[in-house]
């Protein structure tokens, strides 16, 4: 392949397709990634108006994790301008109406209040399942890490590692209970 | 390992008109013995008859481990561990398999480790790591999705939504995790962990 002047610059303002899984994630901590992606401030070509951002996938984003209560306790509003046209719902149950509206939401308030916000944001592509069509899945060249590391259930050790894990107490001999 | 004999080196009074003190050295057991026969149920039906059995089995798989403070009953204490709610293989010890507490007679954990150990096992259902909780219920009864979460300290159907949250001095905010365990968890950084978001 001949590296002349004009490959080496179309090699370096590619955009590349980054994949990130949001299973078990924090819904801000994702927003935070992705916009960062989306933006192009990872590269050191980094400027605004060259148009030097990616392209983000982002998946399973039915399975997001908020930390504590919230849940239950965070409460999204919303006004349609009429009279009594005031909308407060609960996280879960806007969760349950469109699984992937609490991502985009943090997603597109995190990339800057811009002209640019809008063309960067058709760049950013969720999906609640892992079923992505084909036309997606051909461009994804990258995997993205996600911010919080997932700890691991009783059900992901195997036999072997809890039985050589040392014990603590020793059971009485008349308990029968298991 | 397991540690079967103890050499004790005690003095023995003999009653003699002598006066005469002989030394004796005895190999003393300690109280506790490393292995130990444990005691099952088992139930058998037939076609007419139902047997009922009560076996002894030996638990050839315990890998006990020695305390650094002897005299102290409290397992975690003794040995100065502080748990957090991931360490999954320290809790499972202290849980019967549907997901009950054992009593704190049994285990000798001090109160205060008590609670921590409690708080963390709950933590840890609520995320999924340990087996427990399947259907949750709300206040009124209604049923609840089942959505990943993690460091929920309450109950899932015992908080009221925030529906005003307040002006940034006097904001409401969203507790999460335990506060007598951030004051004792490990972490490296010095920093203190983040309890109200």
């Amino acid at each position: 392949m001949s590296f002349g002047r004009a490959n080496q610059q179309w090699a370096t303002f590619s955009r590349v397709w980054h994949i990130l899984n949001a299973d078990r994630q924090p819904a801000g901590g994702i927003g935070v990634l992705v916009s960062r992606y989306v933006q192009g401030l990872h590269k050191p070509i980094y400027h605004p108006t060259s148009d030097v951002g990616d392209h983000v996938v982002v998946v399973n984003a039915k399975k997001i994790a908020y930390s504590g209560n919230k849940w239950e306790e965070k409460v999204f509003t919303a006004h349609t301008g009429r009279r009594k046209g005031r909308v407060r719902m609960q996280a879960f149950k806007v969760h349950e109406l469109d699984p992937t509206w609490i991502i985009r939401r943090n997603i597109y308030r995190q990339i800057p209040n811009n002209l640019l916000r809008r063309t960067l944001f058709q760049r950013v592509h969720v999906f609640e399942d892992e079923n992505v069509p084909a036309e997606i899945m051909e461009n994804v060249t990258n995997v993205l890490i996600g911010p919080r590391p997932v700890p691991k259930a009783i059900t992901d050790y195997t036999e072997e590692e809890k039985d050589s894990f040392p014990k603590l107490f020793l059971r009485d001999k008349y308990f029968l209970k298991s | 390992m397991s540690v079967l004999g103890r050499l004790v080196s005690s003095v023995c009074s003999c009653g003699s008109k002598s006066g005469f003190l002989a030394s004796v050295q005895k190999s003393v057991l300690p109280t506790y013995l490393t292995t130990r026969t444990y005691r099952k149920i088992k139930q058998e039906e037939g076609e007419k008859v139902t047997v009922i059995k009560g076996e002894v089995f030996e638990d050839t798989k315990n890998v006990y481990v020695e305390k650094a403070v002897p005299d102290d009953p409290c397992p975690l204490r003794s040995r100065g561990i502080q748990i957090t709610y991931e360490d999954v293989l320290i809790l499972q010890q202290f849980i019967t398999s549907t997901g009950e507490m054992l009593p704190r007679e049994h285990t000798n954990l001090s109160q205060q480790e008590f609670f921590k150990v409690l708080t963390c096992v709950k933590m840890a259902q609520r995320a999924n790591l340990l087996p427990g909780t399947e259907d949750q219920t709300d206040k009124q009864g209604n049923f609840v999705p089942k959505l990943n979460r993690y460091l929920t300290r309450y109950d899932v159907g015992s908080r009221t939504p925030i529906r005003s949250r307040g002006l940034p001095y006097t904001k409401r905010l969203y507790r999460i995790g335990d506060r007598r365990l951030a004051r004792d968890a490990p972490r490296v950084s010095s920093r203190p962990w983040s309890l109200n978001h």
